[in-house]
């Protein structure tokens, strides 16, 4: 008899990476069934899968002995699939019940009419607070919640959907104890309602207490697959455990000098608001904050791609009061965008048609560009920043990597000296990760300043000298490097506040 | 070419000639007179020319201070950037220790303005700090290898006892997954491991010529020091086993 849930030889990959290598994963009916494996390791993709985010390169999924295509998340939902990720995502300004049933209201049985049925929905998410013994009022705004407590939320609404498998990723991360404590009550529960858990997480202790199967998967291996009993879980945990938390960033402290870049009480259209920090010559400067925290909305009001903003703007000094992509260059402000061809690179022109394309000015002389001039500058970039290509090949033709690092020879091109890096190394392969990160060691070390966003907190904490953590379009908190730890990372970002004692 | 294989032809010209003409030497390679200024603007630190109108002539002062010269360095360019963020690394109050070779004589050359105490095996090293009132530096004393700066055996390892020192900085002949670090002989694996006890950190020196290179004696596996240091050109495999092992790896690039 075949599992519950059958992921049979699943593969994908990324650019040229494989992070998913033919993995076999089972789960069944009322089990709790850990994934566990390093940062990177793939569970997060595996289980993008299973949510219809991404397709699989080759590979099957039965669900209930049938053989299933997720193609989207919608499809995921209607088959019983439940995802409940790190970062809440529920609507702050609606109360508890709207959010479990947004979009799937209950309707009144009339003919014409189509009016939703809010008793019936109350009293449904009435039914499930005194379940999981939890003193909330269904009417009770989400924003007014615990993070515990809105986690809750969100395991209610997978319950109220008919999911039949749960996928939890690290559920536990900006829990209270004794939030911990009922969030287990809870799952032994749903347990047996016959639902399938699926828990990601880094910590031993809940693992043993929670998990009925083991599965552990590494480089997008798999590597065990077991009865929790039948394994040495603490070993493997512990190894793993250690290796995350050492520091592997290659950061060079950098004298920093005067800062380059001031900005006062920025706001723009709501989605951010009274925004004030600063960065230096020399420093890197963090922003951390889950989507929809403004993180990206910032960097782009800053370069001049979203406005008019309100507030005040300095670059070296000078006061701007708006900005375009154009003053923002001839600044030296750059926007280095996410992954690779979306929005920094033509992906059917040359390397050094994508490096010039910024600063046609400084290859020209009277309107006509100097062939040469150009070349040799974009030879010398080619060269210093190891992209390994010819200048002619199309970056079509070129690696995550590579492109990544032809991104940065546009901006060096054209004399960037403030740079806003958006997830720098998302997608790409180890190696060109270590040098895209000693590319902004050298960046910091000529006087510039790097603004790097990234949800890769290890990176975070490994590469920057101060951290900004985003939530709800405001700053949360900005923490010098030694202050930096992912829990309290995760919980500034989750919108939890300093020095708010959550209740329970 | 790449602008290292430009500069190193332009000293290998120079020891030949005595002499080069920014002009011609713009014509032989076909680029702008600026490049081979800002050629001649990185040489002229390195010391090996002195600029003159429209052109330059070798420094004729070059090496031969302690009637040592320096052999043919095809990645002296490298090594120099290697000094430059070992150079980041310390800082003043701190106790280094510089082992031999070339690309710890360029961490020497780009520390001269720190107050720091500099410990070292290596006759050359100690000769190139002479003139830096910030810097206390230990030579350890010992047996000379021949016709070489080293200094080696029971006298080298007597000058380390009761000291302790913050950074040592290794240099490696090899870097290779079976057989790890490796130096040219057993002698100064001895000394190595003298340094290694006395040592708060560890951090390997090596241009990426050493990569995938075997030397005479092994010095240890490839996670014996934590950070290293090195050029961007060294192997993908070993960026993803450092980072993997959680091996701090920095590769130079040059942005000025």
């Amino acid at each position: 008899m075949g599992s519950f849930l059958e992921m049979r030889k699943i593969t994908k990959t990324f650019n040229e990476n494989l992070v998913l290598n033919h993995i076999d994963f089972c789960a069944e009916k009322g089990q709790v069934h850990a994934l566990i494996g390093e940062n990177g390791a793939g569970k997060s993709t595996l289980m993008k899968i299973l949510a219809g985010l991404y397709q699989p390169d080759s590979g099957e999924i039965f669900l209930d002995g049938k053989q299933v295509s997720i193609q989207n998340p919608k499809q995921a939902q209607e088959l019983g699939i439940a995802m409940i990720y790190q970062e809440i995502r529920l609507f702050p300004d609606l109360n508890v019940t709207e959010n479990i049933f947004m979009r799937r209201e209950p309707v009144k049985n009339m003919k014409l009419l189509r009016l939703i049925d809010w008793e019936k929905a109350y009293a449904e998410t009435r039914m499930y607070l005194d379940k999981f013994s939890l003193d909330l009022h269904p009417k009770t705004l989400v924003s007014s919640l615990s993070l515990g407590q809105q986690k809750f939320v969100e395991i209610i609404k997978a319950l109220s959907q008919n999911a039949r498998i749960i996928v939890m990723d690290e559920p536990t991360a900006a829990l209270t104890e004794y939030e911990i404590d009922l969030l287990f009550k809870a799952i032994r529960d749903i347990k047996k309602l016959g639902v399938s858990i699926v828990y990601i997480s880094h910590r031993l202790e809940e693992i043993k207490k929670i998990a009925d199967w083991v599965t552990i998967i590494r480089d997008g291996e798999l590597i065990a697959s077991s009865a929790i009993d039948g394994i040495d879980v603490t070993g493997i945990i512990k190894a793993m455990a250690g290796k995350d938390l050492e520091d592997r960033y290659p950061k060079l402290k950098v004298k920093t000098g005067r800062e380059q870049l001031v900005v006062k009480n920025l706001s723009f259209n709501g989605r951010i608001r009274d925004i004030s920090f600063e960065v230096k010559k020399g420093e890197i400067l963090g922003i951390i904050g889950l989507s929809g925290s403004g993180r990206r909305t910032l960097a782009k009001v800053l370069c001049g791609i979203d406005g008019p903003y309100d507030g005040e703007v300095y670059i070296n000094g000078k006061l701007f009061r708006s900005m375009t992509p154009h003053i923002a260059k001839l600044n030296g402000l750059c926007y280095v965008p996410g992954i690779g061809t979306e929005e920094g690179l033509v992906s059917n022109a040359t390397i050094t048609e994508n490096i010039t394309l910024t600063n046609l000015e400084r290859v020209s002389k009277a309107g006509f560009i100097r062939n040469s001039e150009e070349e040799e500058a974009v030879k010398d970039l080619i060269e210093r920043l190891e992209i390994m290509a010819d200048e002619n090949e199309l970056i079509n033709n070129l690696n995550g990597g590579k492109q990544k690092k032809v991104v940065f020879a546009k901006w060096l091109f054209a004399n960037a000296k403030i740079l806003i890096l958006d997830e720098p190394t998302a997608g790409i392969d180890i190696g060109s990760k270590v040098d895209i990160y000693n590319i902004i060691n050298e960046l910091a070390l000529s006087g510039a300043s790097v603004i790097m966003i990234s949800s890769d907190l290890p990176e975070v904490i490994g590469m920057c000298d101060r951290c900004i953590v985003m939530f709800n379009g405001e700053i949360r908190g900005i923490f010098s490097k030694e202050e930096l730890s992912q829990e309290r990372m995760l919980y500034f970002a989750s919108g939890g506040k300093q020095l708010e004692e959550t209740s329970g | 070419m790449f602008a290292i294989e430009r500069q190193n032809k332009i000293k290998e010209i120079l020891f030949k000639e005595k002499r080069v003409d920014v002009f011609e030497l713009s014509q032989l390679f076909s680029v702008t007179e600026v490049t081979i200024r800002r050629d001649f603007d990185k040489l002229e630190q390195e010391g090996f020319l002195i600029k003159t109108y429209g052109g330059a002539v070798l420094n004729e002062d070059l090496g031969p201070k302690l009637g040592l010269v320096p052999s043919e360095d095809d990645t002296l360019e490298e090594k120099r950037m290697i000094g430059k963020i070992a150079a980041q690394m310390i800082e003043n109050g701190e106790a280094i220790f510089l082992s031999p070779g070339t690309t710890c004589l360029e961490i020497a050359r780009n520390i001269k303005d720190k107050r720091i105490t500099v410990v070292t095996n290596d006759l050359l090293i100690g000769y190139e700090l002479n003139d830096s009132v910030g810097i206390k530096v230990i030579v350890t004393g010992g047996d000379l290898i021949q016709s070489t700066s080293t200094l080696v055996g029971g006298f080298a390892l007597q000058a380390l006892n009761g000291i302790y020192i913050n950074k040592a900085f290794i240099g490696v002949k090899g870097i290779n997954f079976d057989s790890g670090y490796t130096v040219d002989s057993y002698e100064e694996v001895l000394v190595i491991q003298g340094v290694k006890k006395i040592s708060n950190e560890i951090i390997a020196v090596a241009d990426y010529s050493k990569f995938k290179c075997t030397a005479f004696a092994r010095l240890g596996d490839l996670t014996m020091a934590k950070k290293v240091i090195t050029n961007k050109q060294v192997p993908s495999e070993f960026k993803k086993y450092f980072f993997e092992n959680a091996i701090k790896l920095y590769t130079t690039y040059e942005f000025e």
